[in-house]
């Protein structure tokens, strides 16, 4: 047992100065967090995300194991669903609006366009990925999905 | 003409905020520099799993950049970063045990071992003895907080590495538990990790 009883802020600098020596960041991370900016979308409305199946699943069910994934995303009163399977990545913006969308992983952007329905379908891409839309009213895009 | 300003790492994390706002690539690297250690920590405290901790790494960068227009306090930033970085390191590390097992492919990851982080730190071949009992010390801290749950170590983390220290109210948001809870959590964590410590082999107090 202890003879010192260690307050809760001198076990907590104890833990802070035990992860205080960790090598320095490696300079390929560097790279990414500096290139991070590049993918910055200041001229487009950033959906917000309003569900995402993973947190649902979560609840309660030990061992649920699911290969899908389905998204909803909001802006004002554009809704845009995306559903993952680990083949196919299928979006959809409600109201239905035949546009110009994209996928953009870090690797590549794939210009894609919705049908009248609203919909489009594509190879399941990497992540991080979003999913950026031209509307009428301007461009939206996702937040990056990244796991 | 007006030459395009400079940016520090020292200068105060509102300048930068607002350089990187006008779109100045400087201020934006002056971030990373002065930010940095602070996600390193964050993805390290959370898992061994090397590929899970530079992923995390990557996306919190890329979460602060998508979400830079809503920084309303730059000098909370690092309590932001770093719980945006605890949940990108347990998004993605849910979603890729989801795909382990829906593949049955049995990866030999070290995500919960003591020794994976500890390997990879420095000092660790302890050049002096002080600093080999210094050091064997931490390694002991280590081993004991590998051994917390993963809610525990999150909570933990955001209370280490957040100067200033984020509020209870602003944490609520981060780490996705009610206000009411957090105190107690913590008091919870706290206490396994003295068990832990107690408990945890071949480490001197």
């Amino acid at each position: 047992m202890n003879d010192e009883i260690e307050t809760s802020d001198a076990l907590l600098d104890r833990i802070r100065d035990a992860f205080d020596e960790l090598p320095p960041v490696p300079s390929d991370l560097q790279a990414a967090a500096r290139s991070a900016f590049e993918w910055r979308r200041a001229d487009a409305a950033l959906a917000e995300l309003m569900f995402d199946s993973a947190n649902e699943e979560l609840i309660g069910v030990r061992g649920t194991v699911s290969d899908r994934r389905s998204f909803r995303f909001a802006v004002n009163e554009i809704v845009i669903r995306v559903h993952l399977t680990p083949a196919t990545l299928i979006a959809m913006i409600e109201p239905s609006l035949s546009v110009p969308c994209r996928v953009v992983t870090e690797e590549h952007t794939e210009e894609l366009r919705t049908d009248e329905y609203g919909e489009v379908a594509v190879a399941a891409p990497e992540m991080p990925f979003r999913f950026e839309a031209v509307l009428p009213s301007g461009e939206i895009v996702t937040p990056w999905i990244t796991g | 003409m007006a030459s395009e300003p400079r940016f520090s790492p020292d200068d105060p994390l509102a300048t930068l905020v607002a350089g990187a706002l006008d779109g100045h690539g400087a201020a934006w690297n002056a971030l990373v520099a002065r930010l940095e250690r602070v996600v390193w920590k964050s993805v390290n405290m959370m898992t061994t799993d090397r590929e899970v901790r530079d992923d995390a790494f990557a996306a919190t960068w890329l979460r602060l950049a998508e979400r830079l227009d809503g920084i309303r306090e730059p000098e909370k930033l690092p309590g932001w970063l770093a719980t945006t970085a605890t949940n990108e390191v347990r998004q993605i590390v849910r979603q890729r045990h989801r795909q382990d097992i829906s593949i049955t492919e049995s990866r030999s990851s070290s995500t919960n071992s003591i020794g994976g982080l500890v390997d990879t730190l420095v000092g660790d071949e302890g050049e002096h003895a002080d600093a080999l009992l210094a050091d064997e010390r931490r390694r002991h801290v280590r081993a004991a907080f590998a051994r917390l749950d993963e809610p525990c170590r999150e909570i933990i983390t955001v209370l280490v590495l957040a100067d200033p220290p984020v509020p209870y109210d602003e944490a609520r948001d981060v780490l996705g538990r009610p206000i009411g809870s957090l105190g107690p959590s913590r008091r919870r964590c706290l206490d396994k990790m003295r068990m832990f410590l107690d408990h945890t082999d071949g480490g001197p107090r």
